[in-house]
């Protein structure tokens, strides 16, 4: 990677962790061979496999158009009715249990994440009706309310938070996300891990391949809801001295129970009293943004012209 | 002149690398992908293009800004979040990025390109430049407004014109 450009202009710090994290965003290698082989079709349609550039006639490419949007529905729907019935055990079992979690109404398990050779961070996640909570490590929590776009922060010793609206943060913590997600983009599930037994019951495994990252799956055979998962892979991570290095982190995801008594005022995301709470919106501010979009395409104008 | 595959397998991954970062989505990278490169294939009887990963990038820039443009009203499909199961040690960083993607739509097209280039592709100040057939100036011109626009709309922290510390390093 090159020199990063965010000290030599100035980015503040927050803007410059951001970009930072979006100019080292892992590219999809599945993708990038899906934009390979269209762009290929160019020449192809033209009858000219291995045409010179300057011997090609341009063509209209087979536009993707934006059916993904459109039949997103209909695809979701065919894979729920057809692959079920139709797919191998193994890559049905991933529908079955992105399925059967969306019947799953409470749910609590351990998230544990090892990053290098650093400690476990073991994170509990609960779940109710779609809003999900997470106790971090260092005694902060998270709450998540999809419906309501709140993502809460609380930090109990100092008694301080944030409020986050129009969060639309979805990944992360919630188990069924994850393996909705896992349905939609799995690439290849292989039946290559062994069963296992957890808390003296035996459970089916499997691994789903999505996009060159692997995750180790077992499940109740039963009721399809998963025992068990792991993942692990590759990720750039910037230390003290502001070097970059590549660590192995590990996840492991387990102590699942799905459907049990949970206290629902713990899954409140409104902000309990007695904290001093940021509030910081996230959404759409759109008459504002709108207002500030126009002010700088005025202002850029004018820098812009000539003897200004 | 490099043969059309060959073309395509240079720089496939860059291009879709750009639009991916300016959109933060697979699906729209790839149709910007496409996009750029039919560009290309279109430009190339012409015989005007010389240099073709310069050509790509900025077409790829462009059309994910204007990506990004379009969607403004949108909340971004949830079902485009990466995969990646960690539980909320990123939650942060990845919100803010998120919030970066939708504030970028709203920036003015040049300015947007500008620090997308500047900042995401890690380019030169006169890379751009020549990128964009404009000045070494108007790229400090349109990366002082975008950096000050992003700031002030995320943090919400009005930044003084005094601030233009790039603009003495031409």
């Amino acid at each position: 990677m090159k020199a990063s450009r965010e000290s030599e202009f100035h980015l503040s710090s927050p803007l410059a962790e951001a970009v930072h994290l979006i100019a080292n965003a892992p590219l999809d290698a599945a993708a990038v061979e899906r934009v390979r082989q269209r762009a290929r079709r160019f020449s192809e349609s033209a009858g000219a496999p291995s045409a010179r550039l300057g011997e090609v006639s341009a063509i209209k490419p087979v536009r993707r158009v934006k059916a993904w949007r459109a039949g997103l529905a209909a695809a979701a729907l065919l894979l729920a009715v057809v692959g079920i019935v139709f797919m191998t055990g193994e890559a049905a079992a991933v529908a079955q249990v992105a399925k059967a979690l969306r019947q799953v109404r409470s749910a609590t398990y351990v998230v544990t994440q090892r990053v290098g050779d650093q400690a476990d961070e073991i994170t509990k996640i609960s779940l109710l009706d779609g809003v999900s909570r997470a106790e971090r490590p260092d005694g902060s929590v998270f709450i998540f309310d999809p419906k309501r776009k709140r993502l809460l922060r609380l930090n109990p010793a100092a008694k301080t938070g944030t409020l986050s609206e129009g969060a639309t943060l979805k990944d992360g913590f919630d188990v069924a996300n994850f393996f909705s997600d896992l349905n939609k983009h799995v690439t290849k599930v292989e039946p290559l891990v062994d069963d296992r037994e957890f808390d003296g019951k035996r459970a089916k495994g499997f691994i789903v391949d999505v996009t060159g990252v692997k995750y180790s799956v077992w499940i109740d055979p039963d009721s399809s809801l998963p025992v068990h998962f792991e993942s692990e892979r590759k990720q750039k991570v910037r230390g003290a001295d502001g070097r970059e290095t590549e660590v192995v982190v590990k996840e492991t995801w387990s102590g699942f129970r799905f459907n049990e008594q949970v206290d629902a005022t713990l899954f409140d995301a409104d902000p309990p009293t007695g904290y001093a709470i940021e509030v910081r919106q996230v959404g759409n501010r759109e008459k504002q943004i709108e207002e500030q979009r126009q002010r700088a395409e005025e202002e850029f104008r004018k820098a812009s012209s000539p003897g200004k | 002149m490099p043969e059309w595959d060959e073309l395509v397998d240079r720089h496939a991954r860059l291009v879709f690398g750009v639009a991916y970062r300016i959109t933060g989505s697979v699906h729209d990278a790839e149709d910007v992908a496409q996009d750029a490169f039919r560009e290309a294939f279109e430009q190339a009887p012409r015989g005007r293009v010389t240099d073709w990963g310069g050509f790509l990038r900025r077409v790829a820039a462009f059309r994910a800004i204007d990506v990004v443009r379009r969607r403004r009203s949108e909340p971004l499909d949830p079902s485009q979040h990466c995969l990646r199961p960690g539980p909320v040690a990123e939650c942060e960083a990845r919100e803010l990025a998120e919030r970066v993607r939708g504030a970028f739509g709203n920036l003015p097209r040049q300015a947007a390109t500008v620090f997308a280039l500047t900042f995401f592709e890690q380019l030169s100040r006169d890379e751009v430049a020549a990128m964009l057939s404009i000045t070494p100036q108007a790229v400090s011109v349109a990366l002082f407004h975008a950096r000050r626009r992003l700031e002030t709309v995320l943090f919400h922290k009005p930044q003084k014109d005094e601030g233009l510390c790039h603009e003495s390093k031409s």
